[in-house]
């Protein structure tokens, strides 16, 4: 792991998002300003005007490149930082704006903006298409307990990567029951933990927001979910959250490698 | 001579100004949006309708409440739904709680400064050190109470069409009801340092935009009502007063009523719901000048008002239902084609939902309007009599940021 100075120089910036992300930072209240004294804070856009800085130790970026002026920022952001983060489910992989790469994309700009001229409307892709990406705090919006712990493990040079491991495996601990079992879809088995299973505990399925385990079973999943719904439905759950493509590829790898063992 | 600012920072998402004086006459004032298109309404199109409160609750990280709650209620109008007195009464204490940590947020750490010489968010802690702290107390409640209801401060879990998946325990209404007082205690000490402000001396007389009912002043649920047109209009009839123009190069739209530019918001829900608000709420409108105020700056006091006004509220609220454990999270329901409009003051205005469902419970159509593309066109007719006869300079450019921050924007809401 990269190494980082004594108080580290570090910038938040949001590219096109609802910035739930960065609002979970704040929500930390008097912990954040605790956190931030190990920090030298830069640029962190909700709360303040005018502190950018040419050089970041850390930068962390939130939300997904749409238009040309996000990608611009978000090259630069990388240029004069040392070690980039995506922070949620927007810059790591597409969050709800994704849908659209599941549908006519030209249809829908339509749908909203019948007058248009020049608006930008690419794929949605995660920040790591346009920019080398050193670590992903995923979630939508972001576990803001899971980010403190970063922070303060960066500040002390013991970055670890977040185990891989799905949210079945925090289902228990949470005391949520199966939701499969009661044929609701539900994507925690291929979909990474560390949130506390904070959906399913309320009795809301997993969709996915913290993107896939190293070596899904998309497959096995896929079989147990047919028993009860369609395959449209489980196709929308996967696209909810614009992971659908990311899993796929995922699963794909997966398979590949255990066929290479 | 060309006034433009590139990014204006502490409001929600990105947005810059640009205007145009000829003469000190202002020839142009637009604020732009910077925010990518994201398509929200387009993309809940043919999409399962459970899928449009999770959705949309993403429009905006600050207010996904009042988002996910009117997708919600606009959803059980088109499907024909009634809830539960209880159901509606924890929704409204939701949106309490929504009111409480949106506005502590903006009121306090977003706009604040902007009084006392104070650039940054941050740095207010070294000059309002006990203050400061009362306000993350007060924000923090504010999430506290939307959390124990729905699941999760940021984009809920527990609601559904229906009612609620899961319900707050008795406990935790007791616990919340035992922290109440202290919370308004402390919106008392910020009112000390709000009654310092010196606001600015502005006049604009505009027309205020708001939901109404009898009994309260509301949040949740209630008629339009505008300040020079006293007739009440139906929620459901809002399309034929309310028009979206989209202009061919910006992503943000603009609404208006019958062709007229109005203001939403605190300010204007306090205009028309006055007579409605809390004893302690009341208690701090002296500092206030005659109304109508006409000068939108005021817009922050009047969300500090309200965030006094929602303590007091979900106290009264809460304490009927702090007698036994909660029971029925969910009434029942069946699916069919259906046409439903939902309607809630979000914290910085009326916010509106449509949706059009076929018999199989997919979305045909779609439509949200949000308080901010309804009061963008008001904010620059305000910042083009604040021009009038300035020179261009930093004082100038504070003087833009300080009217803009007043009315507490959201880019993000505006370009869903």
């Amino acid at each position: 792991m990269t190494k980082f100075p004594k108080k580290p120089t570090i910038g938040i910036i949001s590219l096109t998002c609802c910035e739930g992300c960065q609002f979970a930072i704040l929500d930390l209240g008097k912990r954040l300003l605790e956190i931030f004294e190990h920090y030298d804070l830069g640029e962190f856009g909700l709360v303040e005007d005018q502190r950018e800085r040419d050089y970041y130790d850390i930068a962390i970026v939130e939300g997904s490149p749409i238009t040309g002026d996000n990608i611009k920022r978000l090259k630069e952001m990388r240029k004069k930082s040392k070690f980039l983060i995506a922070l949620g489910t927007c810059a790591h992989i597409g969050c709800v704006q994704g849908i659209k790469n599941y549908v006519s994309k030209d249809q829908k700009i339509k749908y909203v903006y019948p007058n248009i001229k020049k608006i930008d409307n690419p794929k949605i892709v995660p920040i790591s298409h346009y920019v080398k990406v050193d670590f992903i705090i995923p979630g939508c919006p972001i576990n803001n307990e899971e980010f403190a712990e970063i922070l303060l493990d960066i500040k002390d040079n013991k970055l670890l990567p977040i185990p891989d491991r799905p949210v079945c495996y925090e289902c228990p601990l949470a005391q949520a029951g199966c939701l499969l079992q009661k044929n609701i879809i539900c994507l925690g088995p291929v979909t990474r933990a560390g949130c506390s299973a904070i959906c399913t505990r309320q009795g809301q399925q997993c969709l996915g927001c913290r993107g896939p385990i190293d070596e899904p079973n998309l497959d096995s999943l896929r079989e147990v979910v047919l028993r009860f719904a369609s395959e449209k439905k489980f196709n929308h759950a996967m696209q909810v959250f614009g992971i659908q493509e990311m899993l796929e590829a995922q699963a794909k790898k997966a398979s590949q490698k255990k066929f290479k063992k | 001579m060309k006034i433009t600012i590139k990014h204006i920072a502490q409001i929600e998402g990105h947005g810059g100004f640009v205007a145009n004086l000829e003469k000190g006459k202002v020839k142009s004032a637009q604020i732009k949006t910077h925010e990518g298109a994201r398509l929200i309404e387009a993309l809940l199109v043919g999409r399962y309708y459970d899928e449009a409160p999770l959705i949309t609750a993403r429009i905006c990280g600050v207010c996904p409440v009042v988002h996910n709650l009117c997708s919600i209620k606009a959803l059980e109008n088109a499907l024909g739904v009634k809830v539960s007195p209880q159901t509606i009464v924890l929704r409204e204490v939701m949106e309490l709680g929504q009111t409480i940590q949106s506005h502590a947020l903006h009121a306090y750490f977003m706009a604040l400064g902007d009084y006392f010489d104070i650039k940054h968010g941050f740095d207010l802690m070294k000059r309002f050190p006990v203050a400061t702290l009362k306000a993350l107390k007060i924000r923090d409640f504010g999430n506290r109470l939307i959390q124990k209801i729905g699941g999760r401060s940021i984009h809920p879990l527990r609601t559904k069409v229906g009612g609620f998946t899961k319900l707050i325990s008795q406990e935790q209404i007791n616990t919340i009801l035992q922290e109440i007082p202290e919370v308004i205690s402390n919106v008392g000490d910020l009112v000390e340092v709000y009654k310092k402000i010196k606001f600015p001396k502005f006049h604009r007389p505009t027309e205020y935009y708001a939901l109404i009912n009898n009994n309260h002043y509301t949040f949740y649920q209630g008629d339009t009502i505008k300040s020079n047109h006293p007739e009440r209009i139906p929620v459901s009839r809002f399309q034929h007063d309310i028009t979206e123009i989209q202009r061919p190069y910006e992503m943000s739209k603009r609404a208006y009523w019958k062709g007229q530019s109005f203001f939403v918001g605190a300010l204007a829900r306090l205009h028309l719901n006055e007579k409605k608000l809390n004893p302690k709420a009341k208690s701090v409108l002296k500092y206030l000048p005659p109304r109508p105020i006409d000068n939108s700056f005021y817009n922050i006091y009047a969300q500090l008002i309200e965030i006094l006004h929602s303590l007091e509220e979900a106290q009264k609220l809460l304490k009927p239902l702090a007698k036994k454990e909660l029971r029925y999270p969910a009434v029942r329901y069946k699916l069919k084609a259906g046409k439903g409009v939902g309607a809630v003051e979000a914290p910085r205005g009326t916010l509106y939902h449509y949706y059009e469902l076929d018999s199989n419970g997919y979305i045909v159509n779609c439509n949200i309007i949000t308080p901010t593309v309804q009061m963008l066109s008001n904010l620059e007719k305000d910042l083009e009599v604040l021009l009038k006869g300035k020179k261009e300079g930093e004082a100038t450019q504070n003087e833009i940021k300080k009217l803009v921050r007043s009315y507490d924007p959201c880019m993000t809401c505006a370009t869903h």
